[in-house]
């Protein structure tokens, strides 16, 4: 062994002491809830009304109340949404049908001007959509209706809304879980047994996926 | 002189030496050369940006992959890194227990290339997914869609094998490094440098109860690591093991498989540590006596890795099925049939070389042949997923696979990250364990 | 409120009802103006003009977007099927490139414009005799338009009307043989492609297909001989086929009538002809009565004789001649191209009028039709495409979609059909009727009012009645018993000099079998549909035999040199099993130089080589290599076998049940089928391989079109596809044609590796695909045995979104999604919808397939498997039914019945 290399050992300069470390500890732990809270924040966004929009009603061109027409003067759903028991579509009612009562009734407020000016100039009234599916869902109203599903249950109670908005997330669990208890008391009406085949087809991803 | 009986030490190394040498590495100022590396492996990593970026702009039709084809160059640089990736725990975890001392001075280094591989190895199976957006759609979570990842496909396992490998991997590298971001700390010249391996060395201040802990821990991560040596590379064998292509579809992929990753893997290692000891003047540690014993390492699995292919035509032959003899067939004589022998000519009769005793002292062969086992592995995945898939069952739907600048761009750029980690670790950690290293000047010094 | 607002308010419902496909629709949901509910799917039945003649179709509509075509089954020229042009069709009515203002001498300009400079020499032609009017137009059937032309040239003292079939008529001497091929036992066709391009081709293919769907105890099926040089879907689905060069065919059939008087006498052909032609004339002398002998529109006279006499003496039975209802022969007619080019020459013609047709690029070029037609001062083109006629003319006019106008149309059966329009043309266009009527009377009158004015008589007043003839798609008129006839026998003749050296190399001008003429070239669904037997596509290459490539050292895609009189052509060579030997098949329709981005440039113009006076086969003059090499594009890896026991080809004698699949056994538990448990069977029997599945196919589930550079890389994205197999001798191969959808395996690979779960199996055995989990890793296509899994490997369907026409029930998929076939599953939801909503349960039949409703050989069948009864139970119950790759236990819900041909006799 070389003995001057024995010699020449520097004396370690001053080290980061016990804070540093006590310090770098708390910074880790901190670190983690941070972490903990993002996740825990993004789930529970995903689940609000900011993303899924339930109860939010949104801006229309006119201030229809559905709880007026459904709720107070019992207008049955089908009178404006024609083709719900039979199509895809539920379908729209057509300015005319606004304006078979409305030539009667309240034939100038000023809240019905864009129906009258619709009427006028030919130009169709176009409402923002308030429940909306993806465009890789495939629902259709009618198999709904005819299997006795009440529209309340995924529209909501419509007839007390002045204001229409969203009532359910429509999330793809709420849609499966109905499906998969086959609705027994949906809209408290017993649904008629499916007359295709048993029900099994109804949690089948190409039922709405295709 | 004979290797086999050199020292794992050059003699006169003190524990003063090792230190002075090995620390002044990241403490001194980076030599010309390291800048010039650095370069080519930024250079490359901002290529494999530019063919990721194209790549999610336009999709996955930039490379050339097809149908029957599905599967291209993606799949087979992951393979191929992730073999890579092997050795570093194969030489930590399993050579600690088997207490083969030699380890000592590589451990470090090849630790730190198994996490570079396995990060470069991760990339891919993101980048060849159709739609990369949805990536998180393999991990079980609970979503809004009341919907689990689909447990049976060995694509899951990937996922699980390959992140509990990466972080076990990085969880005992940096504990082997604790004592020495300390002793790095203390001899730190600037209070920034200071001030960083301060923290990560985690109040280290190497008191006997700090040492228990160390040991207890390092060898509890060692026990842990060693499964995953062998069940990662399993998994992925497992990848094309469960399909039902000829050629795919047979029980010797899994243990093949590891032992082709060991083979590349030091064959990996070899091709860094040789001119790396040279150019750090490291050859005090890294002695004649490790490379010749990584020599032998692979020679050994090179025979494996040869029983792997000898067993495939075997089976095939041996199952009489139509498919299973055509695959094999083709692989000998079909289009890509000259990959097929260039990788026999690389993995089977190169690393025979080996057996000659002056091959394994010389570093310039020693370095050939594991340049060239490389590219041989690398062939190896070609040949598994492009000819397994371009002709299967029906004949009609046969095809070829043409890769794209494409293809080749991203691989060469996932060669540059890897020499870009590769430097700044060289730059700034100990590419050697000193802390080991006293121990072995100390064990040598207690021989009389 | 118009139709057009009306398609534009739906498209935003289109998207609340779910369904939306076209993308994100305007945000918002429309109230119309007045109006009913929206009808989701409604169904027109039409007409389609092919080569003149009327083939039934029906439209469907959704939500007033025209979106698919359909046979129209009470049509005799349809029965329910179609051929690929008609699925194609809806891709032309959408299509952008599509003519749409008129042009004078290439610049925009407006019908008012046209009517200014028609107005001048309208009035001289109705007063003077010279100078000439010329009207060309490939001859019809179309009563509208005859009654057009006819007053035109009454009017019009100095009006001649020249017709010109650049695809040659399968009428001979004015009359047009029908077979009745569910009667025959014998059935010989020399250069005829009687299953594929004949007026009557549908019916054809279903009668046959009847015969030979194997079921027990039936009778066999016919005996099937083809002469031809150069495969065609025909032949590659007889018994027997003979190669042999259009200049030995004229000895054939005289040989054959040898041997049918003196059973000893040798035919004195080479050897494998000889043996051919004498068991060909066995079997006619034991099928006496029975027999059907058809000669192509490219055989020239004297064999089209002989083939009316074989008939006369051999087919009593089976086959009637019935006049023509083309106008071929029209007594007002003046001539064809060749008489109209005469008289350009010579300077007659001051303004010529051509309808539809093409002739600047689609004639002969020793024809020089192109410098004769831009001498002419006056030159109208009328014509859906800005083509090369169009650029050479004075003025070019957009001729309406027959999607978009009224017309009428006579099918080959000489029924006739209204044709009315599916939508409102997108631009102000009209169609040759319209067109004709303008020109003579200088007033527009509406191509509606036209056609009613034509049937008047028949009774188009009665609103009902009209209605009906709409509704059916055929109108009841009678029928004046006059249209049949006997053939005079004056084919017993000495044999012509046979065209070109009999030992010299000689070549065929084909028109190709997706693009025709170049009538088709427009249309990318043609263009990317692999073609019948060498299944290239986005081009089209010189066709040789094996033997005659060996012998010039030629490999597929080396460049050849072909001269002969008229010209010569440089293209890439293809090598044809099954080819005549000595012959070269130049495909017809490509090289287009103007036929919109899609198709200009595209393979190489058959017309160099081609003369005007045998415009279907000349003598070859010089065949050499340049040196270059250009590989077509084959969507097909592979043609042979290799000793798999892939596509199955039994006698029909035998019905040996060894081929019923031996039922595995497996670790497993088996899956609960589930009732109903859908299934297909597909008939390999009755399979013509005439594409027309692939195509609808492709038009009912959106399948988008990924261009030549990607199907050259492998990347072809249709669901259904069809492999065709070529075994035994290359020089005198058996083809099989094999249509390959998604097997929807009882235990499919795909399944178990898919690690989103984005490809599950269903309660009905159905295997789904949801695009919207698919994440893209492609492991399913790896382990898919059958490799029926299509990648999005770029935004393939952007195309899709931007053009019209998409199929609303079916989601366009995104880029890097995998996708396959789905057994039409969007059709099964429809059918049970509507059961459930009627409150009734399914029946059999209610869910049909795009490809089962297509075929005109019915050889696909779908349905439930767990219903004995159901036509797809009993199919598959059958002794020829086999699983494909039945050793894999995949358990595929969609199972093969083997092809049945005739032994030759020993």
């Amino acid at each position: 062994m070389q003995p001057e290399a024995q010699s020449q050992v520097p004396v370690p300069r001053r080290s980061l002491g016990q804070a540093a470390t006590t310090a770098l500890r708390v910074g880790i732990a901190a670190l983690v809830m941070l972490a903990g809270g993002i996740a825990y924040g993004v789930f529970q966004y995903f689940h609000s009304s900011y993303w899924t929009r339930v109860g939010l009603a949104e801006d229309q061109p006119v201030l229809f109340s559905h709880r007026h027409h459904a709720g107070q003067l019992r207008i049955d759903c089908r009178f404006c949404h024609a083709s719900v028991e039979s199509a895809a579509f539920a379908g729209m009612p057509t300015v005319a049908t606004c304006l078979g009562c409305h030539r009667q009734v309240l034939t100038d407020t000023a809240l019905l001007a864009p129906v009258r000016r619709s009427a006028e100039l030919g130009v169709p009234l176009r409402w923002t959509r308030v429940t909306r599916l993806p465009d890789h869902v495939h629902f259709h109203h009618g198999v709904h209706v005819s299997r006795g599903v009440d529209c309340g249950v995924c529209h909501g109670e419509v007839a007390r809304m002045a204001l229409t908005a969203k009532a359910r997330s429509l999330d793809m669990r709420w849609c499966v879980d109905c499906h998969r208890e086959v609705a027994p008391d949906a809209g408290g009406r017993e649904p008629a047994p499916t007359p295709t085949a048993a029900a099994g087809h109804l949690t089948n991803c190409s039922t709405c996926h295709y | 002189m004979n290797p086999s009986c050199d020292p794992l030490l050059a003699p006169g190394e003190t524990l003063h030496s090792v230190t002075e040498k090995i620390g002044d590495i990241p403490l001194a100022r980076a030599p010309r050369w390291w800048w010039a590396g650095l370069a080519a492996g930024f250079g490359g990593a901002m290529l494999l940006a530019v063919s990721v970026g194209w790549l999610f702009f336009r999709g996955i039709g930039i490379w050339g992959n097809n149908i029957p084809v599905a599967w291209g160059f993606a799949i087979v640089n992951f393979v191929w890194w992730i073999g890579i990736g092997h050795a570093g725990t194969f030489i930590s975890a399993i050579l600690l227990l088997l207490h083969q001392r030699w380890r000592t001075s590589i451990n470090r280094f090849t630790e730190a290339m198994t996490l570079f591989a396995v990060a470069c190895a991760g990339i891919f199976p993101l980048l060849h997914l159709g739609r990369p957006q949805y990536f998180y759609w393999l991990l079980p979570y609970p979503d809004t869609m009341g919907l689990w990842p689909q447990f049976r496909s060995p694509l899951v396992w990937d996922i699980f094998a390959v992140a509990t490998y990466a972080t076990v991997s990085l969880l005992f590298w940096y504990v082997g490094l604790l004592p020495d971001l300390a002793t790095l700390r203390d001899r730190a010249r600037t209070r920034g440098a200071a001030l960083a391996y301060g923290l990560l060395a985690l109040g280290w201040r190497g008191d006997a109860r700090h040492w228990v802990h160390h040991e207890r821990l390092y060898l509890l991560l060692a026990g842990l690591a060693t499964p995953l040596v062998v069940s990662v590379h399993s998994i992925v064998g497992l990848d094309f093991a469960v399909a039902l292509l000829p050629g795919w579809h047979s029980t010797v992929f899994p243990p093949y498989f590891v032992a082709g990753a060991i083979f590349s893997g030091f064959a990996m290692v070899l091709t860094l540590v040789i001119p790396l000891r040279r150019l750090y003047r490291l050859e005090a540690y890294i002695t004649p006596r490790h490379l010749e014993l990584m020599a032998k390492v692979l020679l050994a699995t090179g025979w494996m890795v040869a029983y792997g292919y000898f067993c495939e035509f075997f089976s095939a032959w041996r199952s009489g099925d139509l498919y299973e003899r055509f695959a094999a067939a083709n692989r000998a004589t079909g289009p890509y049939a000259w990959c097929f022998w260039l990788l026999l000519a690389a993995n089977v009769l190169t690393p025979q070389l080996l057996w000659s005793r002056l091959c394994r002292a010389s570093e310039w062969a020693l370095f050939a042949i594991a340049l060239v086992v490389n590219v041989g592995m690398w062939l190896e995945r070609f040949v598994i997923v492009v000819t397994g898939l371009h002709r299967d069952f029906l004949p009609a739907a046969w095809g070829m696979f043409r890769p794209t600048f494409w293809d080749w761009s991203t691989f060469a750029g996932t060669g540059g990250l890897f020499l870009a980690l590769l430097f700044l670790f060289l730059r700034f950690l100990p590419a050697i364990s000193m802390s080991e290293m006293r121990t072995l000047v100390v064990q040598r010094e207690s021989i009389p | 409120m118009d139709r057009r607002a009306f398609l534009q308010a739906m498209a935003a419902s289109l998207a609340l009802a779910g369904t939306g496909c076209r993308g994100r629709p305007p945000h918002g949901i429309i109230s119309r103006v007045e109006g009913t509910a929206a009808v989701e799917v409604e169904w027109f039945a039409t007409v389609m003009p092919s080569e003149g003649y009327g083939r039934g179709i029906v439209v469907r509509t959704n939500h007033g977007h025209p979106t698919k075509v359909e046979g129209n089954p009470d049509h005799p020229e349809s029965l329910g099927a179609t051929d690929v042009f008609a699925q194609a069709a809806i891709l032309s009515l959408h299509d952008p490139v599509r003519s749409r203002t008129p042009r004078h001498a290439g610049n925009p300009a407006t019908w008012e414009q046209f009517a200014e400079a028609w107005e001048i020499r309208r009035t001289r032609f109705r007063t003077n005799s010279t100078p000439i009017l010329a009207i060309l137009a490939e001859p019809t059937t179309s009563p509208t338009w005859l009654r057009q032309i006819h007053a035109l040239l009454d009017d019009f003292p100095s009006a001649r009307w020249y017709q010109h079939a650049p695809l040659g008529s399968h009428s001979h001497r004015g009359h047009l043989p029908e077979f009745d091929l569910a009667q025959a036992e014998v059935i010989l066709t020399v250069e005829s492609d009687l299953l594929y391009r004949h007026p009557a081709a549908l019916r054809h293919g279903r009668a046959l297909a009847g015969r030979r769907l194997s079921e027990p105890g039936k009778p066999l099926p016919p005996r099937f001989y083809a002469i031809e040089a150069v495969p065609s879907v025909t032949g590659a689905v007889a018994d027997f086929r003979l190669p042999m060069a259009p200049a030995r065919l004229s000895a054939i059939l005289p040989a054959v009538d040898r041997c049918l008087r003196d059973p000893a006498a040798a035919p004195g052909l080479e050897p494998a002809a000889d043996g051919f032609v004498r068991d060909l004339a066995d079997a006619m002398r034991r099928a006496r009565g029975r027999v059907v002998v058809s000669a192509g529109p490219a055989c020239n006279d004297r064999i089209r004789d002989w083939s009316d006499r074989l008939n006369l003496h051999y087919g009593r039975d089976v086959v009637r001649w019935r006049r023509d209802v083309r106008s071929d022969r029209n007594p007002r007619c003046h001539g064809g191209l060749a008489d109209l080019a005469a008289a350009i020459t010579v300077g007659e013609i001051d303004t010529l009028v051509v309808c539809g047709l093409n002739p600047a690029y689609a004639a002969a070029r020793d024809l020089r039709y192109g410098e004769l037609h831009a001498r002419i001062p006056f030159t109208v083109h009328l014509g859906e495409h800005w083509d090369e006629t169009a650029m050479l003319s004075t003025w070019h006019l957009p001729e309406a979609h027959f999607l978009e106008s009224w017309s009428d149309l006579r099918g080959a059966g000489g029924i006739a059909s209204i044709q009315q329009p599916v939508r409102l043309p997108e631009a102000e266009s009209r169609n040759a009727a319209e067109l004709l009527h303008y020109l003579r009377s200088g007033t527009t009158a509406g191509s509606e009012t036209l056609v009613r004015e034509t049937w008047r008589a028949a009774g188009a007043n009665d609103e009902d009645r009209w209605v009906s003839w709409l509704q059916r798609g055929i109108v009841d008129e009678p029928m004046h018993g006059d249209e049949f006839v006997t053939p005079p026998e004056d084919g017993t003749a000495e044999l012509p000099p046979s065209v070109g050296k009999a030992d010299g190399l000689s070549a065929l001008f084909t028109p190709d079998p997706n693009v025709l003429d170049g009538r088709w070239s427009a249309n990318a669904w043609l263009q990317e549909l692999p073609k019948p037997l060498t299944q290239l596509a986005w081009g089209n290459a010189i066709l040789l035999s094996p033997a005659l490539a060996s012998r010039l050292g030629v490999q597929n895609g080396d460049v050849l040199r072909c001269s002969t009189a008229s010209g010569e052509l440089d293209a890439p060579a293809w090598t044809m099993a099954g080819q005549a030997d000595n012959t070269v098949a130049l495909s017809l329709g490509y090289g287009r130089r103007s036929a919109g981005p899609l198709a200009s440039g595209l393979g190489y113009d058959a017309n160099l080589a081609r003369s005007a006076e045998s415009p279907w086969h000349t003598a070859v003059l010089a065949l050499r290599k340049t040196g270059g090499h250009a590989l077509p594009v084959c969507a097909q890896g592979h043609f042979q076998m290799d000793g798999r026991d892939l596509a199955r080809v039994l006698e029909p004698a035998i019905a040996s049940p060894a081929l019923a699949p031996a039922h595995r056994t497996s670790l497993y538990p088996p899956r609960a089928g589930g009732n109903p448990a859908w299934g297909m069977s597909i008939d390999l029997s009755a399979c013509l391989g005439c594409n027309a599945c692939v195509l609808a196919c492709q038009a009912e589930n959106n399948i988008p079109v990924v261009g030549r550079e990607q199907v050259a890389r492998g990347r072809e994205m249709h669901w259904l596809r069809i492999d065709r197999y070529v075994t035994g001798d290359p020089a005198q191969p058996r083809f099989v044609a094999q249509p390959v959808p998604c097997m929807h395996c009882e235990n499919a690979p795909c399944e178990v590796v898919c690690p989103v779960g984005a490809t599950v199996h269903s309660s009905e055995g159905l295997n789904d695909m949801v695009y919207n989990r698919c994440i893209g890793t492609r492991y399913c296509s790896n382990n898919c045995p059958y490799k029926v899994r299509r990648f999005n490997f770029l935004d393939y369907g952007g195309d899709a979104r931007a053009a019209g026409g998409a199929n609303p029930r079916v989601t366009i998929r995104e880029r890097g999604v995998m996708e396959k076939c789905t057994y039409c599953v969007q059709r099964i939801n429809a059918g049970r919808i509507a059961a459930e909503v009627a409150g009734r349960p399914l029946r059999d039949g209610d869910v049909r397939t795009a490809c089962q409703q297509v075929c005109p050989a019915s050889a696909i069948v779908f349905g439930n498997l767990a219903d004995p009864a159901s036509e797809v139970s009993r199919r598959a119950a059958s002794p020829t039914s086999y699983a494909l790759l039945d050793e894999l236990n995949t358990r595929p819900r969609t199972t093969y019945r083997a092809a049945l041909r005739h032994p030759p006799r020993p």
